[in-house]
């Protein structure tokens, strides 16, 4: 009799977690009969079939006009801009294009979604789904995520933090990850030489051409960045490989913020080589505007070129210095569902003010004939607060990515 | 008494600093020499000033009596050259 009761306890709790984990999970293809990656995606679906519950709703959007005007409203709910089939909408995720990548894509979400209970607003549009009980949670959670997410401040009044927090982390990310020092030399040494030519319109031409390439270079790599991160977002283990680097350039932020703290403040001199290279190239470039006076304007057109090269050889040098705080910041940009219009500007607030500390020192030399310097101590203190925003981010991408989900 | 001043165009610490050394210098009736860790790479080489700018090498009856390197508060600086006048 005891076994009796053993037994059946065993098969209650048996069926209580292949019951909770059965949940089927509705995916929703759009596609065209026309598309190879469709039917590879089609084909691939099918195989899922037999190792997870899933049901499947195709829609083929290129011949049906229903089909395709519900793919339209279906991108609006999904905040998706996108205009590539095979599109595929699991749970609240939508997946782009089929091959590899995809297929991890969609065998996460999958998972994911049969652990959680969640709210599947596309099967209720397209009439797949009755039971809207989720998204009332969901809905009232968010409602309570919004009330618990605003804050009132002095004189401010009533501010919503998650309305802030994007642009919050793209000014703070970009001021720490502009102090560091690997370019400030540079940008001194060549406001030092413009400022022996005495000639205010040529100093102001070849400045900004050196400030606005270093911006035009770096939006170009964080782009870059956000392309490689944003279409591995979704992947976990690639989140955890990234908040890992994350973890590790903190790790070396901090330990040479306590290396310098014993040191003397100043100026390290490293790496002579290229220093010189580049001392080199910015000699060059002054001499070129001691030519005669028939080569003048052929010479100033050969400076803006070489100052040019130089902003674009000390920013791609730079991206080993300062690597850790771009990745991460476009991480998260990646998690954030924000339109591409929204994270172009957030690039651009960060690289502004990664800029920041470059432009006061110009617009400083060119008023007052004079270069001011930056006390090392605060790039001390950038390497500190940059440890410290990486390692805080790096863990929560391990343990609590949702924390910096903002718009979701 | 004789200071050798070791700096480079690039060093934002040897920007800031200049003008308290120009200072010291009037106040104490110096003598001053300055060499450009890049450009006068001769004459800074055997004075073995090491990886952090700028430098200040102090000379009494030229011999070298005291070194202040990086950026330090002018306090700080007063009271070596105090020391050794």
């Amino acid at each position: 009799m005891k076994y009796l009761n053993k037994l059946i306890l065993i098969l209650f709790l048996l069926f209580i977690c292949t019951n909770v984990s059965a949940k089927e999970i509705n995916i929703y293809l759009f596609h065209s009969s026309d598309c190879t990656h469709c039917k590879a995606e089609i084909k691939y679906l099918d195989e899922l079939k037999e190792k997870y519950d899933i049901k499947i709703y195709k829609y083929e959007v290129v011949h049906n006009i229903e089909n395709n005007a519900l793919l339209t409203e279906v991108k609006k709910l999904m905040n998706d801009e996108s205009n590539y089939v095979p599109y595929t909408i699991i749970g609240t995720t939508s997946i782009t294009g089929f091959s590899d990548v995809q297929k991890v894509q969609i065998e996460n979400a999958i998972k994911e979604y049969q652990a959680i209970s969640y709210c599947d607003k596309v099967g209720i549009y397209l009439g797949k789904v009755k039971d809207t009980s989720a998204c009332n949670n969901e809905n009232n959670k968010k409602e309570k995520d919004k009330e618990d997410s605003k804050m009132t401040l002095p004189i401010i009044g009533e501010v919503d933090v998650k309305e802030f927090s994007l642009p919050i982390i793209s000014i703070v990310v970009g001021l720490v990850d502009g102090f560091n020092p690997c370019a400030m030399w540079v940008l001194i040494f060549l406001l030092s030489i413009l400022i022996g030519m005495k000639n205010r319109k040529k100093m102001w031409i070849l400045g900004l051409t050196f400030i606005l390439t270093s911006a035009f270079v770096y939006l170009l790599i964080m782009l870059a960045w956000l392309k490689i991160v944003a279409s591995f977002t979704t992947i976990r283990w690639l989140q955890i490989v990234i908040a890992i680097v994350a973890l590790i350039a903190a790790c070396i932020n901090l330990r040479s913020y306590f290396k310098a703290r014993k040191e003397d403040d100043g100026c390290t001199v490293t790496d002579a080589e290229s220093r010189k290279k580049i001392i080199g190239k910015v000699k060059r470039i002054a001499n070129l505007e001691e030519e005669s006076e028939n080569k003048k304007k052929f010479a100033f057109i050969l400076a803006i070129l070489g100052v040019m090269a130089l902003a674009i050889s000390v920013n791609v040098i730079e991206l080993a210095c300062s690597a850790g705080l771009p990745l991460i910041f476009t991480q998260i940009l990646a998690m954030n569902k924000v339109t591409k219009i929204a994270k172009l500007i957030y690039v651009l607030i960060y690289i502004l003010f990664f800029m920041i500390d470059d432009i006061i020192i110009f617009i400083i030399a060119m008023f007052t004939f004079k270069v001011t310097g930056i006390s090392t101590k605060y790039t001390k203190y950038s390497h500190l607060i940059g440890g410290i925003i990486m390692l805080i981010i790096g863990i929560l991408m391990i343990l609590k990515p949702e924390w910096i989900m903002f718009n979701f | 008494m004789k200071i050798v001043r070791v700096s480079a165009i690039w060093c934002p610490s040897c920007i800031l600093m200049r003008p308290i050394y120009d200072e010291i210098v009037k106040k104490y009736n110096l003598e001053s020499e300055e060499l450009d860790f890049d450009f006068d790479e001769d004459k800074v080489l055997p004075l073995n000033v090491g990886n952090k700018l700028p430098v200040v090498i102090i000379y009494k009856d030229n011999e070298e009596k005291a070194r202040i390197i990086g950026e330090k508060r002018r306090d700080e600086i007063e009271k070596v050259f105090e020391g050794l006048v």
